[in-house]
């Protein structure tokens, strides 16, 4: 009965947290969709190892190497020099940056083909 | 495959260091049940989920599991309406670092790329949430080569947190549950670490 004890915990531990030197992000019930959105946002928190390849899922279908997500950013690219500020706006617009587009009350319609009013 | 789960089978599948509180208040016939953002065992902030969806409350990695120095990606609740998976996400989080709404355009400078290649702002616009000063961004982005809509809001919870809450969505989704999305962040109030 201990042992079945500790081999729960273990269990739990691996589920819970931490693999290894990097630490995992996931959870036990992988979603790729889901799990796309979240790996960029821990992206742009995390100066650590991300780890998407847990080695512990055998009745799970195998993680792609990048999960559903976009391109790595122009300035992850070692080809390709920064982004301008305002490269987020993607005209380039100077001084623009992420708020730029933004007129309130207004602005251009979204998408610049009126998709959404 | 398991997407999204019904909450007390998720609680259930969760070890309690891990799991966050998420309160389930759900009364027969409720339009709406509260979740907490609960981060680093600290409540931070409620909001509303329609009945009929489904959420996901991500792992919150403790501080003391990360290495010497850095801080831990903020959890990550992400909501959905039944059956609309692989065409809109929602996501609700604190991320660390962010203490205001000028803060947080710079952070979603950073993040956009992350979430949606080549994201354009079209419409940005000041608000109140719950009497706390909010912003809201929008616009079109791709990602893998499909066109998507995006709405990020921001919401000073108190002075130095701030909450962020995410949608991406094929166009046209966002109209279809605009009254639920936006239901959704008008009911986000600060709990005890966000006041």
């Amino acid at each position: 009965m201990r042992c079945k004890g500790v081999v729960a915990l273990i269990v739990v531990a691996g589920l819970s947290g931490c693999s290894g030197g990097s630490v995992y992000y996931g959870d036990p019930f992988y979603d790729p969709w889901d799990y796309g959105f979240r790996y960029g946002i821990y992206g742009t928190h995390a100066d650590i190892d991300v780890d998407i390849d847990r080695p512990d899922r055998p009745d799970r279908p195998e993680r792609p190497d990048r999960p559903d997500r976009p391109n790595p950013p122009p300035n992850m690219r070692p080809d390709l020099p920064d982004r301008p500020p305002g490269g987020f706006t993607g005209g380039g617009r100077p001084g623009g940056g992420f708020a730029g587009g933004g007129r309130p009350g207004g602005g251009r319609s979204f998408g610049g083909g009126g998709r959404r009013r | 495959m398991h997407t999204f789960l019904n909450l007390s089978a998720y609680i259930r599948s969760l070890s309690p260091g891990v799991v966050g509180l998420a309160m389930l208040l759900q009364a027969s016939g409720a339009l709406a049940r509260p979740v907490d953002y609960v981060s680093q065992g600290t409540p931070v902030f409620r909001f509303d989920v329609s009945d009929d969806w489904q959420y996901r409350i991500g792992p919150d990695v403790p501080v003391s599991e990360m290495p010497k120095g850095t801080t831990p990606a903020p959890r990550v609740i992400s909501v959905r309406p039944p059956g609309e998976d692989g065409i809109m996400w929602t996501g609700l989080w604190v991320p660390p670092g962010v203490e205001s709404i000028a803060d947080a355009r710079a952070y979603l400078q950073r993040l956009g790329p992350r979430l949606l290649d080549a994201p354009q702002v079209g419409h940005s616009d000041r608000r109140s949430v719950n009497g706390r000063p909010a912003q809201v961004f929008s616009g079109t982005g791709t990602r893998t080569g499909r066109d998507f809509d995006f709405v990020f809001a921001v919401v000073e919870l108190a002075p130095g947190r701030v909450a962020v809450a995410a949608f991406v969505g094929e166009p046209g989704i966002f109209d279809r549950y605009e009254e639920a999305l936006v239901d959704l962040l008008n009911s986000v109030v600060p709990l005890e670490a966000g006041k």
